[in-house]
């Protein structure tokens, strides 16, 4: 039996969330096409360390197959524990307010540390995770940037932080990485988001529209939530770029499953060539429900949040006709079967229980943390000193970058007008009658870099 | 047309939501004289328990219990529909009346100040233990209950019939209710004390019995909707506890709390409102596009208030309505020796306790809004964080976009929150006491959903949100952080000046004329009509330095952040703000000191937290129990628990004798 992982709540900011599932699918679905070899345990395979600042390595006695080995994606389980000098890292994390809590960041990260503390660490730094929680006010990460920048950290990690202090990061010199950006305001902060956010997917969805769907015209369902409302304004954006007319219907932010009914009719009513739906959480279903119990045939598009297992468990076949931004076939590969080792013990179940698609935002910061990884032994290969600053500068101007565990290219600043923001390319998936989510083709990686408002 | 049909049939199921938490605010109300904010929080809690019990079993509420019972045998799956609603049934009325005498029948004979904080620290409890108790999913989808087969009118108009049979239900509840209420005994017994508690009680009928059977009534019947009505939507803990409650104070307000036709009907009116909306929002570009929905009924019902002309009458009480005491301020030791040991705070302590300093600044200046209004005018507003709000963003909009400077730009924003203020205040002119109450948090909604939605006033990604410079006077910058400084204490200092400024023009608007005809008002509108106070633009004045002060405030939460967020200024952190305000002590200057060291993150917290660490994941549950036990136990705040120790011991080292508490009825203050 899988066991279902998902620790989210749901906060009041759906927006957020809806970014931060489209973006977590992303990453999720990133390993199309990748041999599946057996799992780490192959007990001739190679040892590597992680390449210590003067390149060299060191034996492990972890070992993986030599494909794994070589990837430095998949290299962690063939690591030895880190041996250099601890390297502290603040994490900032929104918990225990209602409607504002997401423990299971905090803890896929800290899973992520551990792990890297018996396999490489950053660049051979031992990770000291130094975690302040946030209670969703701005106060409070004020507070927590206060309390990091006294305890002299090297590098910020931002899980789900509502008001990240930025000017407080700033002026004390420390570089701030966050899992994804949720205010207007992150997508120009001083701080690197490996996750595109609002701006970015939606501009992936006008593209969409244009380039797979042929529309010339787009009715839009949104909640009116301020969340909602600025996804719209982006998407809206897009559209007029694209030179796509648009309408937009607005529902209310509790709506039944009724209420979507009057919500689908109405936008349908002006036969536009596709439908897009910024409604997250319970919207997914009635949304999915609405369209099919009154047999329109539009194509809709939304974010990564409706293809959640939960979401699709519920609605079966009345997802059809739905695509989704961000999303790709999900397969079992190394990468996935890595992701299950490292969260196996943070979810103290066996490594083939762990659904990845049941993840919830845990995985996001998972793969921030594995990223980081990455990049820092890549850091180390080349000779340089494994610092906060070194690893934000490597990931702000190294080219070829991927985001963990799979290939979706990371380009920070690559948009001037979104300075922070690090991904821009976004693969699309439908749903397929029966319950598979497949990768659309043609729609494999949609670059924004071009048609971002 | 038929599409307009089409809609109000189906906002129907939403409507009965509205109408039945609707309804519950009226019984309470009627019963007790209490408006339960956290009606809806406690229906939440019964949707959830039938959800648990759907899956074989059942929540414990309480922390330290094993999370839940699970039940075995025939039972570990499934307990039934049946079982599970009855069992949801009866915890709902042992949520009523255990809500009722571990919370409001101690508080029977406060202020109404100290029910309105009472029930903001039962939604907070609740909240939080939807969350912990479902942390593994606290969004669930509930299986069909009512039948939900769709129903043909025509071919055009074609809706699910579960929202229908929801109204049904509701409209059938209701009818039940008002013939309970006219012809049983209990219900003209509640009817009688609603009208006139006294009367009941030289009747010999004790006013507990009414009060508590209220409860536990309102309770199971938003309880039961709550059930029926969750495989309709998604639930959340949200989704009740604000969602459906905010336009249900609507329909109560417009049912005045005692009407339970006008009520239902107001219920399934905005529902359907709220529906049709969307297809006048498709239809008429002139529409709003952003806020109403939620917006636009609480504008009708401000309007209606405010034309509607006789006040709306007061639930009668045992006891005189206790106002708390707005003694003079004299200046003493204590108001020398605090802010110098502030000042000393700010400079020398480290980066993490100044910031807990300017917290309780600011706290102490939106805590002063409170002083005014409530203090001293006897009114109450759950508008204030709105006022805040639209003080930051306009100070946002006049300093980035239209290059204002300091202190131009504050004070301008300040001057358009007083407008908002104003305009909030004129149906204080014929309300009062909970009336009003409902009605400032209708503003507050209104503003929240008019302007904080819309990206126009409140930015978006192209804007950058809401940015705000760093305060800066003939080249002098004194803003929090600047260069490699990250926390600099001459902001600390600036607030600081701020805030003692503020405190002293309270003060001396106490010992001002302005404050006598203010306190005259007050304690008897009448009398002070008769001894020649305009008693109306008395009542604005103070609606306007309260709205000023809060503005105040939200503008130096956007000069210490730089940048402004809706999440600040939102119902709930109105709420929160007069829960605090309302500790403090809401009679003096002292009080909203006090309010200030005490508001979430400022120094009391800060103090504690490093005292005795962090509480984990239940820290906000006991926020919320320590909300209520406080409100019991000392309705008149910290500063009123201060000065009658100070007074009491007074009188003890002069005469030997016992005084009684501080508090005072509204003549004697």
């Amino acid at each position: 039996m899988r066991h279902r992982t998902s620790r989210s709540t749901r906060p009041a900011r759906a927006a957020a969330l809806l970014v931060a599932f489209a973006s977590l699918v992303a990453c999720a679905g990133i390993d199309e096409g990748e041999s599946s070899p057996s799992s780490s345990t192959a007990a001739d395979a190679e040892t590597t360390a992680p390449p210590a600042s003067d390149g060299s390595t060191t034996p492990s006695a972890d070992t993986t197959s030599p494909d794994a080995a070589s990837d430095p994606y998949l290299v962690f389980p063939t690591l030895a524990a880190p041996a250099g000098e601890p390297m502290v890292v603040g994490l900032v994390n929104t918990e225990g307010v209602p409607g504002l809590d997401f423990p299971d960041i905090r803890e896929a990260m800290q899973g992520g540390v551990d792990y890297l503390g018996q396999h490489g660490g950053f660049g051979d730094r031992p990770i000291q995770l130094e975690t302040c929680i946030a209670k969703g006010s701005p106060e409070s990460s004020q507070q927590c940037a206060q309390e990091l920048v006294g305890k002299n950290v090297e590098l910020v990690l931002l899980g789900l932080d509502v008001f990240p202090d930025y000017a407080t990061y700033t002026a004390a010199g420390v570089p701030v990485i966050g899992v994804l950006p949720i205010l207007p305001s992150d997508y120009s902060a001083d701080a690197l988001f490996l996750t595109g956010g609002n701006a970015t997917v939606m501009a992936a969805v006008a593209l969409a529209a244009q380039q797979h769907f042929g529309a010339t015209s787009v009715g839009i369902i949104s909640a009116d939530t301020p969340g909602s409302n600025s996804s719209e304004a982006s998407l809206t954006a897009a559209l007029d770029l694209l030179k796509i007319a648009h309408t937009t219907v607005k529902g209310g932010d509790n709506e039944t499953d009724a209420g979507f009914q009057g919500l689908v009719r109405e936008v349908a009513s002006d036969n536009p060539d596709l439908l897009v739906s910024l409604y997250a959480d319970a919207g997914c279903i009635g949304m999915m429900r609405a369209r099919a119990s009154l047999a329109i045939d539009t194509p809709v598009i939304t974010t990564g949040i409706c293809s959640s297992v939960e979401v699709l468990d519920q609605v079966g076949d009345d997802a059809v006709g739905w695509s989704f931004a961000g999303v790709s076939t999900r397969a079992d590969t190394p990468a996935s079967r890595l992701v299950q080792e490292i969260m196996a013990p943070v979810l103290g179940v066996a490594p083939d229980e762990v659904d990845q698609a049941s993840l919830g935002l845990g995985a996001l910061g998972l793969y921030l943390v594995m990223s980081l990884a990455v990049y820092s032994n890549e850091v180390a290969a080349e000779g340089g000193d494994v610092t906060g600053d070194a690893i934000r500068e490597h990931l702000a101007t190294s080219d070829d970058l991927k985001l963990w565990p799979g290939n979706s290219p990371i380009a920070c600043g690559a948009a001037p007008d979104y300075p922070s923001i690090c991904s821009f390319t976004f693969p699309f998936a439908e749903y397929v009658a029966g319950g598979e989510v497949r990768t659309i083709e043609g729609l494999e990686a949609l670059s924004v870099l071009d048609h971002l408002p | 047309m038929s599409d307009y049909v089409f809609f109000m049939l189906l906002g129907l199921g939403a409507g009965a939501i509205i109408a039945a938490l609707g309804l519950g605010l009226v019984i309470a109300h009627e019963g007790s004289g209490v408006v339960n904010f956290a009606q809806g929080a406690m229906a939440t809690w019964v949707a959830y328990v039938y959800a648990d019990l759907r899956t074989g079993a059942y929540p414990f509420p309480i922390p330290g219990l094993p999370a839940r019972y699970h039940f075995g045998g025939a039972w570990a799956d499934d307990v039934g529909l049946g079982w599970a609603l009855a069992i949801s049934l009866l915890t709902a009325a042992i949520l009523g009346a255990g809500v009722y005498l571990l919370v409001f029948r101690p508080l029977r004979k406060a202020p109404t100040l100290a029910k309105v904080v009472a029930s903001v620290g039962l939604v907070i409890m609740f909240l939080s233990l939807v969350e912990r108790r479902f942390e593994s999913g606290a969004s669930i989808r509930v299986a069909p209950i009512l039948p939900r087969d769709p129903i043909r009118f025509t071919d055009d108009i074609v809706v699910p019939r579960d929202g229908l049979w929801l109204t049904a239900v509701v409209v059938l509840i209701g009818l039940v209710l008002w013939a309970a209420s006219r012809f049983t005994t209990l219900g003209l017994l509640t009817r009688a004390a609603a009208e006139n508690e006294k009367g009941a009680v030289l009747l010999g009928r004790s006013p507990d019995l009414p009060a508590g059977a209220s409860f536990v009534l309102a309770s199971v019947i938003c309880g039961l909707v709550a059930v029926l009505a969750a495989p309709m939507l998604q639930l959340g803990s949200g989704v009740y506890t604000f969602g459906f409650l905010v336009p249900a104070l609507g329909a109560a307000l417009l049912g005045r709390f005692r009407s339970i036709g006008v009520t239902v009907a107001a219920g399934l009116a905005i529902g359907m409102m709220q529906s049709v909306f969307v297809k006048l929002q498709h239809d008429l570009p002139w529409f709003p596009q952003y806020g109403a929905r939620e917006g636009l009924p609480f504008l009708v019902i401000i309007i209606t208030m405010a034309l509607r002309g006789e006040h709306l009458p007061e639930r009668g009480s045992v006891d005189t309505w206790r106002l708390p005491a707005a003694p003079a301020v004299r200046l003493g030791a204590a108001g020398v020796v605090l802010p110098l040991v502030v000042v000393a705070g700010l400079l020398w302590a480290g980066p993490l306790m100044r910031g807990a300093l300017m917290t309780s600044i600011i706290g102490t200046v939106m805590a002063l809004s409170f002083v005014v209004l409530s203090g001293f005018g006897g009114q109450t507003s759950l508008a204030q964080a709105a006022f805040a709000g639209v003080a930051a963003f306009g100070l946002s909009k006049l300093a980035m976009g239209w290059g204002l400077p300091f202190p131009i730009a504050p004070i301008l924003a300040v001057a358009i929150a007083t407008v908002f203020g104003v305009a909030l205040g004129l149906p204080a002119l014929r309300l009062r006491g909970t009336d009003l109450v409902i009605v400032t948090l209708a503003g507050g909604v209104a503003i929240t959903e008019f302007v904080f939605k819309n990206p126009t006033f409140v930015g978006d990604a192209s804007t950058g949100g809401a940015k705000v410079p760093n305060p800066e006077l003939f080249g002098w910058d004194f803003g929090l952080v600047l260069g490699t400084k990250s926390s600099r204490p001459v902001f600390g200092l600036f607030l600081l000046a701020v805030a003692v400024v503020l405190v002293v023009v309270v003060a001396n608007i106490r010992r001002s004329a302005t404050g006598r005809r203010i306190l005259a008002v007050r304690s008897n509108e009448r009398a002070a009509a008769a001894a020649g106070i305009h008693v109306a633009g008395t009542k604005l004045v103070g609606f306007a330095v309260s709205a000023a002060l809060a503005a105040v405030a939200g503008c130096l939460v956007a000069y210490r952040f730089g940048s402004v967020s809706d999440a600040s200024f939102g119902v709930m952190a109105s709420l929160t703000a007069l829960a605090f305000a309302y500790l403090g002590g809401v009679g003096t200057v002292g009080g909203a000191v006090a309010a200030g060291l005490l508001v979430p993150s400022g120094v009391v917290f800060f103090l504690l937290s490093r005292a005795s660490g962090s509480v984990g994941p239940w820290e906000a549950f006991i926020g919320g129990v320590l909300l209520v036990v406080m409100a019991i136990a000392q309705p008149e705040g910290v500063a009123g628990a201060w000065r009658g120790w100070r007074n009491r011991r007074r009188m003890h080292g002069t005469a030997g004798v016992r005084v009684p508490s501080a508090t005072v009825s509204g003549a004697e203050a």
